[in-house]
């Protein structure tokens, strides 16, 4: 899928400074050049494939969100194109729910022949019930315990620099908060067995 | 009685590559020898790649708000609908490309005879009709002695001169009665037109003659249609369109009489 991409107005995108930002916890930055560069173009790559632009948005989103995870698990190194990257995958995944809808309407869907075509695409950890889960589960565990579990977890901050950002009176207390949280999302997590099993084949991001 | 925040902090530095996973397990189980390690171990690397994803989920998600809420705004970008449904293809059948040709047809003519309804005063009729008398063909005999200059201030468009000269005449002939008629036709007079016209025309029926019955028959035409009567002009004008031989038969048309019932 070549999209054609506006460049106008819009900040440069030098391959290896996104690689190098997207590896840090504070990711923004780098996400919001990858949508001010890429995102009209595979939004219009799907609309002309029989998509809407919501469907568009959403390919995009997941698609991103599939890049970050390459390269924080270091399996993006900047080889190829982070362009031909997104839209491969975005393309990909199009199919993917063209099948799916297919199937669903049990009639046959004919779509592109492209020539940067990767390996088929399998449903990535980011579809639309995995995030919902996600995002359900950590409004359950409160604003709290998410925000000293993703300085620890994400942000790989140490004890000492969670408790100077969080009003606690010493380290033990912050480690007893912390514990408390991990409890509550691990009983969370097995209650949901769908998400449990598929959070199975994903890897911590490297450090 | 166990430890959670000691089990906790054994499976973390496991996480961090601190501990093996034989380390981990064993560390686990002197802590708690009733714990099933595997599923601790897993359940606490679930635990921290949701945590993960989601930080990285929360971010994107920010964004994308951003452009998703741009992409919605009417005023900019594209509408949100699938290219196919863009592009609305009308496909007509036969009959309703005829209903459509026939609906323009109907509409063009429409105008066209809305335009030539308003535009049928008598005054557009006039000047649509209007031939002016040239005197260039001296229809006097060879050895006629003309004893005035009726003809020449004619020529001279002089229709005041021609007027007087009439009004000094003790007898006219249907010439000069018609030279008359003319200027005062020219003039504005048309009423004075007329009486003259309709004494030439009298003339000629009582005596079968035909000398400037047909420029009388037009002049009178064209007199009373100046006079706004449409009626007595539409009579006259009938009478030019049904002689094919009339010398002004071809200046009124069928349309023109159509347009001159119009007037009345």
């Amino acid at each position: 899928m070549q999209g054609n991409y506006n460049q106008k107005l819009m900040a440069p995108i030098v391959q290896q400074d996104i690689v190098t930002e997207l590896r840090q916890p504070d990711i923004e930055a780098p996400v919001r050049r990858l949508y001010e560069n890429y995102f009209e173009g595979v939004v219009a790559q799907i609309c002309m494939n029989g998509g809407t632009r919501d469907d568009g948005a959403d390919i995009f989103q997941e698609a991103v969100l599939v890049l970050i995870d390459k390269v924080k698990n270091g399996q993006f190194r900047g080889d190829s194109s982070i362009k031909t990257f997104i839209a491969a995958i975005a393309r990909n995944l199009w199919l993917h729910e063209l099948r799916t809808r297919s199937r669903r309407n049990k009639r046959e869907v004919i779509y592109m022949t492209g020539e940067d075509k990767i390996e088929d695409q399998e449903p990535t950890f980011f579809n639309a019930n995995n995030t919902n889960s996600l995002v359900n589960i950590m409004e359950q565990i409160g604003e709290s315990c998410k925000k000293i579990l993703t300085g620890f977890y994400y942000d790989d901050k140490s004890m000492k620099e969670l408790l100077s950002e969080f009003s606690y009176e010493n380290e033990q207390v912050l480690r007893n908060k912390k514990s408390r949280c991990m409890k509550k999302l691990k009983e969370l997590l097995l209650n949901n067995t769908s998400l449990l099993k598929n959070l199975k084949p994903i890897s911590l991001y490297e450090k | 009685m166990k430890n959670e925040i000691y089990l906790d902090h054994v499976l973390d530095e496991h996480l961090r590559g601190n501990y093996n996973l034989e380390e981990t397990k064993q560390l686990l189980i002197n802590e708690d020898p009733e714990i099933n390690t595997e599923e601790a171990i897993a359940l606490h690397f679930a635990a921290a790649v949701v945590l993960q994803r989601n930080a990285v989920l929360t971010q994107v998600n920010k964004i994308h708000a951003q452009f998703a809420t741009k992409q919605e705004n009417p005023a900019s970008d594209k509408p949100e609908q699938p290219v196919a449904e863009k592009t609305k293809i009308i496909r007509m059948t036969p009959l309703q490309w005829a209903l459509r040709i026939a609906a323009i047809f109907i509409l063009i003519a429409g105008g066209w005879f809305m335009y030539q309804y308003n535009s049928s005063s008598s005054t557009n009729l006039y000047a649509e009709v209007y031939q002016p008398y040239n005197v260039n063909i001296d229809r006097a005999g060879i050895d006629e002695i003309i004893p005035h200059n009726m003809i020449q201030q004619y020529r001279d468009k002089d229709y005041t001169a021609v007027i007087n000269t009439f009004k000094t005449l003790p007898v006219t002939n249907n010439r000069e009665k018609f030279l008359a008629a003319s200027a005062y036709h020219e003039t504005g007079n048309y009423q004075a037109a007329i009486d003259i016209l309709t004494k030439l025309l009298e003339y000629n029926q009582q005596n079968g003659g035909r000398m400037y019955n047909d420029e009388a028959e037009f002049y009178m035409a064209l007199s009373y249609l100046k006079m706004k009567n449409g009626k007595e002009a539409a009579k006259w004008f009938q009478i030019i369109h049904d002689e094919p031989s009339h010398t002004f038969n071809e200046r009124v048309s069928t349309w023109t009489l159509t347009r001159l019932k119009w007037l009345h």
